[in-house]
């Protein structure tokens, strides 16, 4: 019923960039700032424009060679160029397909269609991607492996007047960016890369200029050091506008389909019956305004990058609005926020974890640095306003069929899980816990890269015994006998 | 209320024989540190410092920890839930239910083997749990028991 087929050609270009992409960071190691590079520019880009000829040959050569096949219940595909390879995998094998646009995929009209299979954490599953084919071909793909599945065929042009579509606004997707706190990678990146290009770029006459600025004071130091980060923040920021504009969630009967990126569309379909936990968190800079990030932990490996199933479904939402919202796409969790909190004799034992450290580290500071040391008792005291803060924020409350734990790393972290998504639940009683009547409660959930782990340290012995008479299956059972 | 089954007593056995094979390391780098500070010039009191520990940590090994090992763990396995409890300073309870798990694996090492037991690897979606040492029988009943209990309902993930 269907012919092995080549893929559009446009493949041969995206082929070449990948080969580009693996050999661009060795070709600059070994031709750019090593020991064997070529004399003078002609010969550099002689050289250059010739590795970028052979890509393109390779490229053509891959897209040649590389067909696919879709009949009796079987995905077919045959690739390599000197070495040929047949790749079969059954339909009723394969999990999730996503389509995904990038630039090249835009200029010819064409689609990228990720085919995946179970278990999206084992890399010795197979997966293929059809890098260029147009959208009919996916979608005629699409609804010939749901049909294989006996799965009902999710209309793509379904009416989605009937649900619910969320859209990210402007001025929060800029918000977001703005506080992401992802400057400092991007800052020590940049300053690695600058440094790499020493060779290149004849710093010494560029900066013989700024020497002599600089010479004139530490101010000014200081000043281009912040037109630096300034700089990097506003690439950080920009980066992060891509990546997430025009982000839209929209409901539809089973699933939840997330769309977002400016030049590089992603879209992704989560199934509700999916869905493992839901967690909000708030980071430090976001907090006092108000803003609240929502994630969302489903099972199967689909391609939120690298088999990684945590995906952000709000990027940034306004705590007023959260609720509403949640209850809007994520029928069967409750949103009621903890109100059980920590008995108050847990607070020694925060304050204490937090003080192991902080005491011994001003001590030595003040030691070995007399006068100014004594500027780390700040220390002191802002780790007992951490510890404080952590007291207060870690809470817990049972809804029906959901348990909410919030709890603070160095953001503020809610998760939602429903009873029936909870792996295991692990009551943990140390022992100075046990002097105490404290317990810490750890409620595992399914995530890509390994379990997630919502955590409760140092809650009154009844509480975490609630939580596990809650959770037991046996004992609900005697509950309803009774 | 803790879960009621102790792991089989032999444990006590098996944990003191690989206790001992583990500080054999210990002493074996006591014994390095002799052949060292013979060829250069190390003090003689780190050697005779290392091997002091490696004879303590071997006495702990042999002596004390297995017994105290073998106290406090416990396991129980119910209808619709497995209850595991471990841990000497910090005591661990996990709860398990039956219908979240995956599989269940029975695992033998040559200690193990001579001593006629087996462990019992209980793993779901997301985490895996262990019964220690316990009678080959019984591992096998257990393993049984606990994949038939886990398809009576299957859900989906």
């Amino acid at each position: 019923m269907f012919k092995s087929k080549r893929l559009h050609p446009a493949a041969a270009i995206t082929n070449t960039l990948n080969t580009l992409k693996g050999i661009i960071l060795p070709y600059l190691i070994v031709f750019v700032f090593g020991g064997s590079r070529p004399e003078g520019i002609m010969s550099q880009l002689l050289f250059g424009s010739g590795f970028i000829l052979l890509s393109f040959i390779i490229g053509v050569l891959r897209w040649r060679s590389f067909t696919y096949t879709l009949d009796h219940g079987e995905f077919l595909i045959e690739q390599g160029i000197l070495i040929r390879k047949k790749r079969y995998i059954r339909i009723n094998k394969i999990q999730s397909l996503d389509i995904t646009q990038g630039i090249i995929q835009r200029l010819f009209n064409l689609v990228s269609l990720k085919v995946e299979t179970a278990g999206g954490n084992k890399s010795n599953e197979p997966e293929v991607i059809l890098e260029a084919i147009s959208r009919e071909e996916a979608e005629a793909i699409t609804s010939i492996i749901s049909k294989e599945k006996e799965e009902i065929i999710e209309q793509r042009l379904e009416e989605s007047q009937n649900y619910p579509v969320y859209t990210l606004a402007f001025r929060q997707l800029f918000i977001f960016a703005g506080s992401s706190g992802r400057v400092g990678i991007v800052f020590s990146g940049a300053a690695a890369v600058l440094l790499q290009f020493q060779e290149v770029i004849p710093y010494n006459r560029v900066f013989r200029g700024i020497e002599s600025f600089a010479a004139s004071g530490l101010v000014n130091i200081l000043l281009l050091l912040a037109a630096a980060l300034i700089l990097s923040y506003a690439a950080a920021t920009i980066h992060i506008v891509f990546k997430f504009a025009h982000s839209t969630v929209q409901k539809k009967k089973d699933d939840l389909i997330l769309t977002s990126g400016l030049f590089e569309k992603r879209q992704l379909t989560i199934p509700f019956k999916k869905i493992q936990a839901v967690k909000m968190s708030q980071n430090i800079i976001r907090q006092p305004f108000g803003y609240i990030t929502v994630y969302l932990y489903y099972a199967g490996g689909a391609a939120a990058g690298k088999g990684n199933s945590r995906v952000m479904l709000f990027p940034l939402i306004k705590k007023n609005e959260l609720r509403k919202l949640l209850r809007e796409f994520l029928p069967g969790y409750s949103f009621e926020e903890p109100n059980n909190g920590l008995p108050t004799r847990a607070f020694i034992r925060y304050a204490a974890r937090q003080l192991y450290v902080s005491v011994p580290l001003s001590a030595v500071m003040i030691w070995l640095l007399f006068p100014w040391g004594l500027a780390s008792l700040l220390l002191i005291i802002i780790s007992i306003f951490w510890a404080y803060q952590s007291f207060r924020d870690a809470a817990w409350r049972i809804t029906d069929e959901c348990l909410s734990l919030r709890f603070r790393m160095i953001s503020r972290h809610t998760y939602i899980i429903q009873k029936t998504k909870i792996q295991a639940l692990r009551i943990d009683s140390g022992f100075l816990q046990r002097r105490k009547k404290l317990n810490s409660i750890i409620a595992t959930v399914i995530s890509g890269t390994g379990p997630a782990r919502a955590v409760i340290t140092d809650l009154d012995t009844d509480d975490a015994e609630k939580i596990k008479q809650w959770f037991a299956p046996d004992k609900e059972q005697e509950m309803i006998k009774k | 209320m803790e879960p009621k089954n102790q792991i089989s007593k032999k444990a006590i056995q098996v944990w003191r024989v690989s206790g001992f094979l583990f500080s054999l390391l210990e002493w074996g780098i006591a014994a390095g540190a002799v052949i060292l500070s013979a060829i250069f010039n190390i003090p003689k009191w780190i050697p005779i410092l290392l091997f002091v520990l490696a004879l303590v940590c071997t006495l702990i090994a042999v002596f004390i920890l297995p017994s105290l090992r073998l106290k406090h763990w416990r396991y129980e396995v119910r209808e619709k839930e497995i209850e595991i409890q471990k841990g000497m300073f910090v005591i661990k309870r996990t709860l398990v239910p039956m219908v979240r798990v995956q599989h269940v694996d029975t695992k033998q090492g040559p200690i193990l083997a001579k001593y006629g037991l087996s462990s019992v690897e209980i793993s779901t979606a997301a985490t895996t749990h262990e019964i220690p040492a316990i009678d080959n029988r019984e591992a096998e009943q257990l393993r049984k028991y606990i994949s038939l209990m886990a398809t009576v309902e299957e859900e989906d993930v």
